[in-house]
This record gives C-alpha cells, structure tokens and sequence, in this order.
C-alpha cells in the first residue's frame, strides 16, 4: 500500500519496511551476543592459541644469601644440619633450600655426625631430606669412615644414606668400588652392590681423606 | 706329599690307596710352620657386600677372596671374611675366612706346587694358617715327584698353608678316604713301560 502527501504538506518520511525495526532488533541482539562470547567463553581459545608464559615455582620470597651457614632445627628446636654454602636460595617458608657449592653437616640421633661435601644440594626441612649431586663426598670421622659417589641422599626420618653412581671409599678396614651404597648414619653397616661387581680390598684400609675440595 | 721311597719302583705305578682313615689322619700336624705365609690382605669381588669392621659377607655372582700374594684364591656361593681389628700383628688380622656353597681353592705349596681343592665348605683359620675343607673333598696336588697331579677324595681334608717340605701338608679324613698318584719314572728305573 503507497500513502501519497496531502497537497500543502510538508512531504512525510520515506516509506519504511515494516520489518526494519524487527531487523534492527535482530542485529544488535546479535552484536551483544557476539560480544558477550568474545569476553567470556572465547578467551580460553585464544589462551591455547597464545604463547603461555612459562610455569615458574613461587619464588620464595627471593632470597639468595651468599656465603652463607645456615642452621635448620626441627620441631623441637635441634639442629638437623648446618649448611656451609657458597649460595643459597630458600622458599618461602625456608623450609627447601637449593644451596649451590657448600658443605652440610648431618647431626644424626645418635649424636653422629656425617659431613658432606657437594656441587649441589637441595635440603627440604619438612621431610627431613638432603639430596646432594655433583661430586659428592661423605665422611665420618666417629666411624672412621668415608666414601664419594655421584649423588647422596640422607633421609633422616628413615635414618638412611643412600650413594649412587662411581662410588668408592673405605672404613676402618677396607676400601672399596661400588655403583651403589646403603647405610645409616652411623656408617657401621654399608651394603655395596654393583650391576657388574663390587671389589674392595681388606686390610689395606685407605686413611680418611679430608675433603679438600 | 712325600715323594714315595718304597716299593714303587720300576718306573711308574699307579698307586690307588684306600684309606680307611677313621678319623686318625694319615699324618699328623706339623710341629711348627717353617714358612711364614699368612695372609695379610685379601682382595674380594661379588655382587653385593655387607660390610662392617668385624666382617664382610660377600654373595651373588659367585663372590671370590684372594691374598695379595695369590697364594689362597676361593670361589664359592657365599664367603664371610672375619676380622680382628685388635690383632697384634698383621697375620692375625684376617682371623678367619669362611667360604660355603660349591667351594673352589687354588692356592700354591711354599715350594710353589699348585693346588685345587673343590669342596662344599672351606674355612680358613688365619691363627694356625690351616684350611679346613669339608664335604665331598677333592684335592688335586701337582709335584715334581708325580707323573700326573696326584688326587685325594674324602670327607674333610686339612690343609697346612705354612708346611715345611718335610712336613704334613694335608691331613686327609674320610670313610674311606682315596688317594691317587703316580710317581714319576726314574731315570735308573728307565726300562719300565713308562707308566
């Protein structure tokens, strides 16, 4: 239907498509729906899509301590090692320690005392563990014992050293080759194994060398 | 052993001697070690030692003990070397060696003669330098004086590491015990069919 202006007039709008207002309706819920999908669920797609940044652990506060000794104590306030470090970094809590070129002292229950030296250590307090790597040298001077190994790993809740990889040393009676070694932290007893054979020599024990590293 | 002055004369005699020893022994220990052989330090090898300053025991992979002068080498499923850390001398530090399971000796006489033993003990005693062997003994003894090596098979069979020549160096035990050797052909005795 075509409505035509009444003579005198102003001339009156364009006729408009009935369905415009529909339309127009239509468009602009859809730019908000658009838009709404853009902010909310298509953000995940395009955090795939992005380089992620790389997880880094908290770091504990920051705190590296150069040349440092540090004491840890357990619950009831005796010591369970002394670090003698070139640095050390701690976490948060300064309950992990990641401690670079050093030695530790490991006081034991029984008043024993295992002295390592090492390239590096990673010292967790809550579980009572030292795992040391790089070189690592061990020694009693109560046992009159001592060995080296590639890593050492002492597990005071469990009362355990544990020596992996071109282990070799001696105690009061005997010196030895091994690829791995159990003990205690007395060093009394050790267990020597090897995938191929462990030889030692008893009776020429080889004098407690000094960590002269 | 004795090179045999009897009647084994022309040429070479396979001797066979059962002997019904009855726990006596062919002869008896030697008065006084003339040599002196101790062993002062042993080299060891096997697949797991457990180790403290009174002793090692060593297992798997058939762990084997040797003297740093080669003259005692054993091989057996399992040795346990005993140690005296409050030893006055050298000899007695190693204050005994005990070797079990499938055992195998080599060793050398002061005179250099080679030995084997295969038993299914061995205990060496580090304070009189004897070996003790038990359970089907097999000594096999090499002499100058023998055509072949000479073999002993018994019960249990001591052996004497520090044995002067003219003293007992084995003390052979068994029910019977069997002893083999050939002596060797003499020159003067040459007409025999040399054996």
């Amino acid at each position: 239907m075509h409505r035509e202006a009444a003579p005198g007039k102003p001339p009156q709008r364009p006729p408009v498509c009935p369905l415009m207002p529909v339309l127009r309706r239509a468009v602009t819920l859809l730019c908000a729906v658009v838009l709404v999908a853009a902010s909310g669920g298509c953000g995940k797609r395009r955090a795939v899509q992005e380089p992620s940044p790389p997880a880094k652990e908290r770091p504990a506060l920051g705190v590296t301590i150069k040349r440092s000794e540090t004491v840890q104590e357990d619950e009831r306030g005796r010591p369970m090692w002394r670090i003698l470090a070139e640095q050390t970094e701690l976490d948060q809590a300064a309950a992990r320690a990641t401690v670079r070129k050093g030695e530790v002292e490991v006081f034991g229950e029984k008043g024993r005392r295992l002295m390592l030296s090492f390239g590096g250590l990673a010292a967790n307090a809550e579980a009572r563990r030292l795992h040391a790597w790089g070189g690592v040298t061990a020694k009693s001077d109560e046992a009159g014992a001592w060995f080296r190994a590639d890593t050492v790993t002492v597990d005071l809740k469990t009362d355990r050293v544990v020596a992996a990889g071109n282990v070799q040393g001696s105690n009061p009676v005997g010196s030895f080759q091994a690829d791995r070694l159990e003990t205690d932290m007395n060093l009394d007893r050790i267990r020597l194994t090897g995938s191929e054979r462990v030889t030692a020599v008893i009776g020429l024990p080889q004098k407690l060398q000094e960590n002269k590293r | 052993m004795r090179r045999a002055k009897c009647a084994w004369s022309a040429g070479s005699i396979l001797v066979l001697v059962c002997v019904c020893a009855l726990a006596a022994g062919t002869v008896a220990a030697p008065d006084s070690g003339k040599t002196s052989r101790t062993v002062g330090t042993v080299r060891v090898t096997a697949k797991t030692m457990d180790i403290s300053d009174r002793q090692w025991v060593l297992s798997g992979g058939r762990p084997t003990a040797q003297t740093s002068d080669g003259a005692l080498f054993v091989e057996a499923d399992r040795i346990v070397v005993y140690l005296d850390r409050q030893a006055k001398d050298r000899a007695g530090f190693v204050s005994k060696v005990s070797a079990t399971g499938n055992v195998n000796v080599r060793s050398t006489t002061p005179d250099g003669q080679p030995v084997r033993v295969t038993a299914r003990t061995a205990t060496y005693n580090g304070q009189d330098s004897t070996v003790t062997f038990e359970g089907d003994v097999v000594v096999t003894l090499a002499s100058p004086d023998l055509e072949e090596p000479g073999v002993m098979r018994a019960g249990r069979v001591t052996y004497y590491m520090n044995a002067g020549p003219d003293d007992t160096r084995f003390r052979v035990e068994g029910n019977p015990a069997e002893v083999r050797a050939t002596p060797r052909a003499r020159p003067a005795e040459g007409k025999g069919q040399g054996k």
